[in-house]
């Protein structure tokens, strides 16, 4: 068996076999996109201050500050899990009204289902607006005009929801196949019936995970708002933390990621339940 | 293939239903004397600097079953593709129930399209949707209002026309599985049944069992034979199955670089000519 193997080769020394080099000579383009990367890269870490010497002096501030951190506070917990409930709450509000509000721009900004190419464009527009502009400035934004607390956090999840989802909504729809869409249109079906009948529904497992991403971004998000004055728990850990009360800190922490997993698990399993479906 | 053709059966006049080849199961009506639902005159077709169809002249009558043979790039589907308007000639004129495409507005066309029936090679289903839905958006030409949308919100008579038509192809049990769990066959079977539920004059179908194992595909051609002659539709099916084209058409059109090579009743056919189509 193994000297029928063997004979079946070619020889190891056969002039037809041209062993490939190990190494090929560097292109041009390879060159100078390295060189570009070093001019861009290297002004980065010196513009941002990167200093590994900062960093190690202050360690030990950093240890002083994680011993005072445990054990966590419970002094405040029923307040603390009655705002962590409130921030859930503004997530899930924020998350629906921003669904809501991204899926027309989608249907509009996706060119299987635009009427007109204005439309295309103008939602386009609306939709990168909200995702390329941070949440916390519109945070700032909301807290400015409608005021300190939740519903500004609410507002902004919601813009933030629009941006992201109104984006991949958009790419679900043009992900669809475009043979049931012609079957269709021979069948004489309108513009309308098609969006209902055939758009929707096969985007639909799409949106529905796009959605819920959007929940545990929103949840994330939800929790750094507070900071800036726009409801929810983070007012909360801004207050522990400039009060140098790093337990009740560490409890609100904890808390947060308690929240932050569960939510990210329980959406999680309902994708995989989706998808075995 | 070539081997398998030459044997097979050709029709005789006084074949019984039981020992009948299936184009005897219902004879052949005389349609010579009434006017054609679908005409396709001088039509040509060219995509960039390949001609897909030159003067293409060809015409299909209520009832009747017409096959079209060609090999790979011949002009079949473009052909096809040119009745319901998803492609449009350079030339010539295709005329669908006597009106020319060539000037047709968005609501006329829309009319037509609501009569005629397309069976694609893969079916083309809503995949999320049950057989009964997607039945019953064979009657979405027929009305504006969302009521043929979901059989949910569907009225009475049109859910009933939906169960009636899918009863027709034998899958009435499966009317509530969604069309993504239906087999190649079953969903062949659930197209025909939306064109049927269109009341159509006139049924297309591009190479409709290619996608199909070989009885699944017997049981769908049979049946769009029977339905063809049971209600007068007239029926224009693109196949490569030389078996299919002898056993389940009146008459066989045979495409040769966008050219008709021949157009001759399926009754007596010399196999070799049908073989000439695919010779390179």
């Amino acid at each position: 068996m193994r000297n029928n193997s063997i004979q079946v080769l070619p020889p190891i020394s056969s002039p037809q076999l041209s062993v490939p080099p190990r190494y090929s000579s560097p292109k041009f383009a390879q060159v100078a996109t390295i060189l570009i990367l070093f001019v861009v890269i290297y002004p980065a870490f010196q513009g941002a201050e990167v200093s590994p010497r900062a960093l190690i002096e202050g360690a030990p501030y950093m240890q002083e500050v994680l011993l005072e951190m445990f054990p966590p506070s419970t002094e405040r917990l029923p307040q603390v899990l009655s705002l962590l409930v409130s921030t859930f709450h503004m997530a899930v509000a924020g998350t629906i009204i921003g669904i809501l509000l991204a899926l027309p721009l989608a249907i509009l900004g996706a060119r299987k289902t635009t009427p007109h190419v204005l439309f295309y464009q103008s939602s386009r527009l609306i939709v990168s607006l909200a995702r390329t502009i941070p949440d916390l400035v519109w945070a700032l934004f909301f807290v400015v005009t409608v005021g300190i607390g939740p519903f500004a956090g609410v507002l902004t999840i919601a813009v933030d929801t629009l941006g992201f989802c109104g984006r991949f909504f958009a790419e679900g729809i043009e992900e669809t196949e475009s043979n049931p869409k012609e079957a269709l249109e021979t069948l004489g079906a309108g513009r309308r019936a098609i969006l209902a009948i055939f758009i929707l529904p096969s985007s639909a497992p799409s949106f529905i995970n796009t959605a819920l991403f959007s929940l545990e971004k929103a949840v994330r998000s939800s929790v750094v708002l507070g900071l800036v004055g726009a409801g929810g728990i983070g007012v909360e850990l801004k207050v522990a933390m400039d009060t140098f009360r790093y337990d009740e800190a560490c409890t609100i922490i904890l808390a947060i990621f308690a929240l932050v997993i569960v939510v990210e698990q329980v959406s999680m399993h309902a994708r995989k339940w989706m998808a075995s479906e | 293939m070539a081997t398998q053709s030459s044997t097979l059966p050709v029709p005789g006049p006084h074949a019984t239903a039981e020992t009948a080849h299936p184009s005897e199961i219902l004879s052949p009506r005389d349609n010579s004397k009434t006017s054609p639902i679908l005409c396709f005159q001088g039509v040509t077709k060219q995509f960039g600097t390949q001609r897909v169809l030159q003067g293409v002249t060809l015409s299909v009558r209520p009832g009747e079953v017409t096959a079209l043979l060609g090999s790979n790039g011949s002009g079949k589907s473009t052909l096809l593709r040119m009745v319901p308007k998803l492609m449009v000639a350079d030339s010539g004129d295709v005329q669908v129930f006597g009106q020319s495409l060539s000037s047709i507005r968005r609501k006329e066309l829309r009319a037509i399209r609501s009569q005629v029936g397309f069976i694609f090679q893969k079916h083309n289903l809503v995949p999320r949707l049950s057989a009964l839905t997607n039945t019953l958006h064979g009657a979405l030409g027929r009305t504006r209002s969302p009521q043929a949308w979901f059989h949910s919100i569907a009225p009475s008579r049109l859910r009933q026309e939906a169960l009636a038509c899918l009863s027709q192809v034998g899958l009435q049990e499966h009317a509530l599985k969604e069309a993504r769990f239906l087999s190649g066959g079953q969903s062949q079977r659930v197209a025909i049944a939306r064109a049927l539920m269109q009341r159509p004059k006139l049924i297309l179908a591009d190479e409709p069992v290619a996608s199909l194992d070989p009885d699944a595909g017997e049981h769908v051609m049979r049946l769009l034979r029977t339905v063809a002659k049971e209600m007068g539709i007239g029926l224009l099916f693109s196949t490569h199955h030389l078996e299919h084209a002898i056993g389940y058409s009146d008459n066989i059109v045979g495409l040769v670089g966008g050219k008709i090579k021949f157009n001759n009743p399926a009754n007596g056919v010399n196999i070799d000519k049908l073989r000439a189509v695919y010779e390179k």
